[in-house]
């Protein structure tokens, strides 16, 4: 025993001398002068450079939607790709250990997840942020640093029983009590625009949104007794209390869909139409005090040592362009450009949804400035609630 | 002189092939699992980037990144932040882990154990269906069967009351209780790894010499006492290890317990680890892998004891003589009740994913079409590229033959080395090299792959020359699945009299003969399941791979693809392609060797 024990410890430290003295981020400068140089330039001018620089070799881009799969840019350009799927935990770990290692591995990052693209990517250098400049003016300011390529939304949306049940969801309050027991959602511990979701309306703002919904609710003030912080913890608490915990958006919408009048979930929209989606309802086209749902932003940026930074621009400005936003994410509901200019596609329009204008009123927007100010707390309480279920 | 002695002695020492086996192998394997070791212990001992952030703004505190910090241990497990905290996040899911994987353990065990017996010590009717069909369950990935037990059980009293197969056809509901929670979680994993306890309990139970069973018949024991005195104890060390197995399997598992465990809310370590280590508390999900690590080191020492205490196992002495079957009581029901479960565990998942594999409607079974497995064109409708049909895509095919040439590499890999430790642990059989190789190729499997893969992702940021490489993969499914092997390798040697051996020594055959032309063709049907095991295995794995390979290499990230983009056509068919793949693969071993993976235990 005593053998192995020194024969363990002598193995180990072997290992920590090879494997400490992890390098620091790598900042290629040329990807940031590139990047720099992209943002003045027009679509053909950073077309020309992309394919000059990249020839016949393929762009990489890393994201957490199957989106980016999407074949048009290919054909819009001639430049090849390689689109890789990791989820968003995942793709943070990659480009820590490559960006991190000085190891190429992608160009581009289309990923969610506020608070790790700011206190992970960006604060360690792994990451370009980029502005195309013919869409800047086009472009929310809040939403060019980091860069939100499109919001996806994730609603409220119960089971009709076939047209025979309408308005079920007045009042988001509503939510947190026992005729609502059961609402399936995915997990906020195992995903982060869900958790970012709920952090997000413990701040001043909605704690104002939420106290005036619960006064038409209950015909009362909202007195803190001192047992949560503020009345978005109450709200999040109870409603957490209320809620199943399914692992997949397309499982909720299916057993929305084949479920019992009044069975409610909370998914993204875009898997709405993948049902029988008659005896569904959305409850924000009936109007709900408070909230509706949630918009999460999908960000898009280049790698801080990215093999073909032109290249990698070109991208991210064909997604925020009309045509690559309706052929990459715009075929169906529930995405939104950010660039002001693209409209929703027709196909959408016809199954009900509605330009982004009118989300930005009815949901709770993932607010990358105000959820690092609060983070620890607010992550580790709610997580503690969703853990002690 | 005394240097000589010495060196003469070292010598000495490597002439024989079982001292060379497990001195090569002890060296291979500490490499390949010391570090893996090491990160675990030391990233549960340091904080993280994200950590630092966390802790310096819960508890007021400075720490850097990489600093040393018992924050980790006292936050998780002893109610730093709070008692609330450390009992959702650490106790809670630790005893739902353990009351799980005992359950489940104990399931695998009786539901294999049984049919083991009924297969090669009775005369059951329907042997080869039952023996073949049996270890279905196995091939497919856990989490289907976890699809199937929700779709027959749900009903209109659960949960958003989708109406499931057995309301619609009896109108009986199930209470909560039964579709989710630990009581389906259990039972899905029993079931999942009772051919496991088939195949190794199995194996023994045919090789064993008859002769002890009619021994005791002749002194008049009756048949439960026969079971209890002597087949039972003769079987114990493959039950030791099937439980070990499949404890510590169940205890990693993470699919079965997101799928049917947390909608009834039920959480185990696993689900608690992923949380944690998505959610900013990585340090924290390395403290849970390490108590997983020392549960299993816990269950190892427990086996050390039990297998200690008894000095041999031999049964195979090569004097072995006639079977006789026992007579079943009531043979045609038990065989017909036998068929009938063996549909609902093995033949109708597979069934279903070929019925929804054909639905051009998902769900609707009146618009079957065969364009998700033909379609010449690619098939439009889905918010996705899906390419062509299953059988003429190109990028499906890839993947398929990415997964087949790994899977058998790495199953050629570890079915020799699981062979040859087999031999040397035997051989060497209580000595501390053997009972230390024993146990350190144990280990890897008590690491959960999500953690196994993350370890390896950084490994090849280190060592360049593996990064991206099909021989990266090929090392990590290989010490990963290297249990399987040495676990039925060791069993399978143990039973072994060395007299066999012996007497191929005495007439002077050379060892490489003796191993090929005497040990492994005895307990040719052991090893080669040390062969196909972790084939099955890492076909269809996929959490160990995804930090490691691109997607569009393996066919199981392909399948979590479509899965996840609710092309379910397309991601039933992978799942009933891979399943194919795999009894093909099991048919031709049969053929050429006449071995398989059931053993073919009664059936052929």
């Amino acid at each position: 025993m005593k053998k192995l024990i020194v024969l363990l410890l002598v193995a180990g430290v072997l290992f920590s001398c090879f494997a400490g003295g992890s390098k620091e981020a790598a900042q290629d400068n040329a990807v940031k002068a590139a990047v720099k140089a992209a943002e003045t330039m027009s679509w053909d001018e950073l077309l020309q450079k992309a394919r000059e620089e990249i020839g016949d070799n393929e762009l990489v881009i890393y994201g957490t939607t199957s989106r980016v799969n999407e074949k048009s840019f290919t054909e819009a350009t001639g430049i090849k790709i390689r689109a890789e799927q990791p989820d968003d935990t995942q793709i943070y770990e990659k480009m820590t250990a490559e960006v991190g290692n000085g190891l190429y591995g992608a160009d581009v990052f289309v990923t969610t997840d506020s608070f790790n693209l700011m206190n992970l990517a960006f604060a360690n250098g792994y990451v370009e942020n980029y502005v195309p400049g013919e869409y800047k003016d086009l472009i929310a300011d809040s939403d060019e640093n980091p860069l939100v390529a499109l919001y996806y939304a994730r609603l409220f949306i119960y089971n009709n029983g076939k047209g025979s049940l309408t308005r079920a969801i007045t009042n988001v309050w509503q939510l947190t009590e026992p005729e609502f027991k059961g609402i399936e959602m995915k997990s906020p511990l195992l995903e982060k625009c869900s958790m970012n979701f709920l952090i997000t309306l413990t701040s001043p703002e909605w704690q104002a949104k939420l106290a005036q919904a619960y006064k038409s609710r209950y015909g009362k003030d909202w007195v803190n007794d001192g047992t949560y912080p503020n009345i978005s913890y109450e709200w999040i608490h109870k409603y957490i209390q209320n809620c199943t915990f399914i692992n997949k958006d397309s499982t909720i919408a299916s057993d929305i869909a084949k479920g019992s009048k009044g069975a409610t979930g909370f998914f993204v929209y875009s898997k709405f139409r993948s049902e029988d989606y008659s005896g569904m309802t959305v409850a924000a086209f009936d109007g709900v005090e408070g909230f509706a749902g949630m918009l999460y932003p999908i960000y898009s940026v280049v790698a801080s040592n990215a093999k073909y930074p032109y290249a990698a621009c070109l991208y991210i400005n064909y997604l925020l362009s009309n045509n690559g936003f309706l052929k990459v994410f715009g075929k169906d509901m529930g995405a939104y450009s950010t660039n002001t200019s693209v409209a929703i596609s027709d196909g959408a329009k016809a199954a009900g949804d509605r330009e982004i204008s009118f989300w930005l009123e009815n949901c709770v927007i993932e607010d990358s400035a105000y959820i690092p100010t609060v983070y620890a707390q607010a992550f580790t309480k709610i997580a503690q609630w969703c853990a002690g279920k | 002189m005394e240097k000589n002695k010495f060196f003469n002695r070292v010598l000495a020492y490597f002439t024989k092939p079982s001292n060379v086996i497990v001195v090569a192998f002890l060296i291979i394997l500490l490499a390949c699992i010391v570090y893996p070791l090491y990160s675990v212990l030391s990233l549960s001992l340091t904080v993280g980037q994200m950590d630092s952030l966390m802790y310096n703004s819960l508890f007021g505190l400075h720490l850097k990144k990489g600093s040393f910090s018992l924050l980790n241990i006292s936050m998780l497990m002893f109610g730093k932040y709070s008692a609330e905290y450390s009992a959702s996040f650490f106790w809670s899911p630790l005893w739902n882990s353990i009351r799980m994987s005992v359950y489940a353990s104990a399931i695998a065990v009786l539901i294999g154990g049984v049919v083991a017996w009924l297969i090669t010590r009775t005369d059951i009717r329907y042997k080869k269906f039952i023996s073949s069909v049996f270890v279905f369950p196995y091939i497919m990935p856990s989490w289907t069967l976890a699809l199937v037990w929700k779709n027959v059980f749900a009903n209109s009293q659960v949960g958003t009351g989708v109406t499931g197969m057995l309301e619609s056809l009896t109108g009986i509901c199930v209470p909560s209780w039964f579709v989710y929670g630990i009581f389906p979680c259990s039972i899905v994993m029993g079931i999942h790894y009772a051919p496991f306890a088939y195949i190794l309990i199995g194996g023994i139970l045919r090789n064993m010499d008859a002769n002890l069973e009619e021994a005791a018949t002749i002194l008049k024991a009756d048949r439960w006492r026969i079971i209890r005195k002597v087949t039972l104890p003769i079987v114990m060390p493959a039950l030791i290890s099937t439980v070990l197995l499949v404890f510590s399997s169940t205890m990693a598992s993470y699919a079965v317990p997101v799928f049917v465990g947390s909608p009834g809310n039920f959480y185990v370590m696993s689900t608690m680890l992923r949380a944690l280590y998505s959610g900013s508390y990585s340090g924290q999900s390395y403290v849970m892998t390490l108590v997983l690590v020392l549960i299993g080191i816990g269950m190892l020492t427990l086996n050390q004891a039990l297998i200690g205490k008894r000095k041999s196992f031999t049964t195979v002495t090569g004097k072995s003589g006639q079977v006789s079957y026992v007579k079943l009581k009531g043979n045609k029901l038990v065989s017909v009740i036998m068929v009938v479960v063996l549909f609902f565990m093995a033949i109708f998942p597979i069934f279903s994913f070929a019925l929804e594999s054909l639905c051009e409607v998902q769900g609707d079974y009146s618009t079957l079409t065969l364009k998700f497995w033909l379609s010449k064109e690619d098939i439009g409708g889905f918010q996705v590229a899906v390419g062509k049909g299953i059988l003429l895509n190109s990028v499906v095919w890839k993947a398929m033959l990415g997964s087949i040439l790994l899977s058998l590499v790495v199953a050629l890999v570890v079915g020799t080395s699981g062979f040859l430790i087999g031999y040397g642990v035997s051989k060497k059989r209580g000595s501390r090299m053997a009972t230390l190789l024993s146990n350190v190729a144990f280990f890897p499997y008590l690491i959960p792959s999500m953690a196994f893969g993350s370890i390896f992702l950084a490994v090849s940021t280190k060592l360049l020359f593996l990064r991206g490489t099909f021989l990266l993969l090929v090392i990590v499914a290989s010490v990963k699945y290297l249990p399987f092997a040495s676990r039925s390798g060791t069993s399978a040697m143990m039973q072994l009299s060395g007299e066999i051996e012996e007497a191929a020594i005495i007439v002077g055959a050379p060892w490489i003969t003796r191993m090929t032309k005497i040990l492994f063709p005895i307990q040719k049907s052991s090893f080669i399941s040390g062969y196909l095991l972790p084939f099955v295995s890492c076909i269809r794995e996929l959490s160990l791979f995804v930090l490691l390979a691109s997607s569009g290499t393996l066919i199981t990230t392909l399948l979590s693809y479509f899965d996840e983009r609710n092309v379910v056509q397309m991601s039933n068919g992978i799942n009933l392609l891979i399943i194919m793949v795999v009894l093909l693969v099991n048919f031709t071993t049969n053929k050429l060797t006449g071995a398989s993976i059931d053993k073919g235990i009664g059936g052929n």
